[in-house]
């Protein structure tokens, strides 16, 4: 293997899990804070799809080069 | 016969779980002090011992054992330290990757060599043990080269992403990369050997009870089938236990080159 280390590491493919689950969780808690706060309860499904679609972005953007 | 009936024939067997792993003080009453505590220093002191003796009598022509070390320190120096980290750092690198990946191996090996049996990181805390130990070292490599505030920005800003969503993405990258990453390198080592022990302890005790404590020969003899397929599933767990090793050590000099490098 030759390639620029870049390519390495971009090549872990663990850190798609990882995303997922840090953008779910992190956006998800979020969302029940403000539930908390606003006293409403949509805005923890909310956080948790808009951690996950924002970690399927960063996924594509990162690591496929899309 | 009935189901029912068989299902009746099976219940004096009880079925291997979580509580077969709890076991009993090797010295004295203290708990912590069990078999996979006795494992873990039996195998730091026989992976010492093995490359400092087969490093320390260097021979022109060198005997099997240092053929052995040489190769599997070459390995682990070329394919993973090297091809990984780069060429300019990775040489301070070897004797944490070597030594990781011939200590994670031999306590995995440990679950399939005979009177052993027992791979001692299928107990999480000793596998969460570990992760600490490569979480403290790439984020201190990552603030040794970059300082804090400079490694926090290289860690949670990438490359190539700029803009509003920037602010979105920080977050996300803080908890991926410093808080998910360490879970899920123990937990994939944990898992893999906790499963492979289970399926293990669940067709030898299962073939065990099928052949001695029934009096069908149908039984018995697909008790003596269960048997030899905890052998094939000896073999499979052997390949299991290297991979793990290795992935371990890749990951983690995967973990070092992400912190060293320039650009996220």
């Amino acid at each position: 293997m030759s390639e620029p280390p870049q390519r390495v590491s971009a090549a872990d493919p663990w850190a798609a899990f990882g995303y997922l689950v840090g953008g779910a969780g992190f956006y998800a808690g979020v969302g029940w804070l403000l539930d908390q706060w606003l006293e409403t309860s949509f805005l923890l499904p909310a956080g948790l799809l808009f951690g996950i679609a924002l970690a399927i972005y960063l996924v594509f953007k990162l690591h496929l080069n899309a | 016969m009935t189901t029912t009936g068989q299902v009746l024939g099976a219940e004096g067997f009880t079925p291997p779980g979580p509580g077969d792993f709890n076991l009993p003080p090797v010295f004295g009453d203290s708990v912590l002090f069990a078999k996979p505590a006795l494992l873990l220093v039996v195998s730091a002191v026989a992976v010492f011992g093995f490359f400092f003796v087969t490093s320390r009598r260097t021979a022109l022509v060198p005997s099997k054992a240092q053929y052995v070390g040489e190769q599997g320190y070459g390995f682990i120096r070329n394919s993973v330290a090297r091809d990984v980290i780069g060429s300019q750092h990775f040489l301070k690198f070897v004797p944490w990757l070597v030594a990781t990946f011939f200590f994670i191996l031999l306590n995995n090996l440990f679950g399939i060599i005979p009177l052993i049996q027992f791979p001692t990181f299928s107990r999480s805390s000793f596998a969460y043990g570990l992760a600490v130990l490569v979480w403290l070292l790439y984020n201190g490599i990552g603030i040794w080269k970059h300082g804090l505030l400079g490694y926090l920005r290289h860690v949670t800003m990438p490359a190539g992403i700029t803009g509003p969503i920037l602010i979105l993405i920080i977050p996300l990258e803080f908890f991926s990369t410093v808080l998910v990453r360490p879970v899920t390198l123990a937990l994939r080592l944990f898992a893999n050997m906790f499963a492979g022990h289970l399926l293990l302890i669940l067709f030898t005790l299962g073939g065990e009870y099928l052949l001695l404590n029934s009096d069908k020969v149908l039984y018995n003899s697909v008790g003596v089938l269960t048997l030899i397929l905890a052998v094939a599933i000896s073999f499979l767990e052997l390949l299991v236990q290297l991979i793990q090793a290795y992935v371990f050590t890749l990951l983690t000099a995967i973990y070092i080159q992400g912190a060293l490098a320039e650009d996220h």
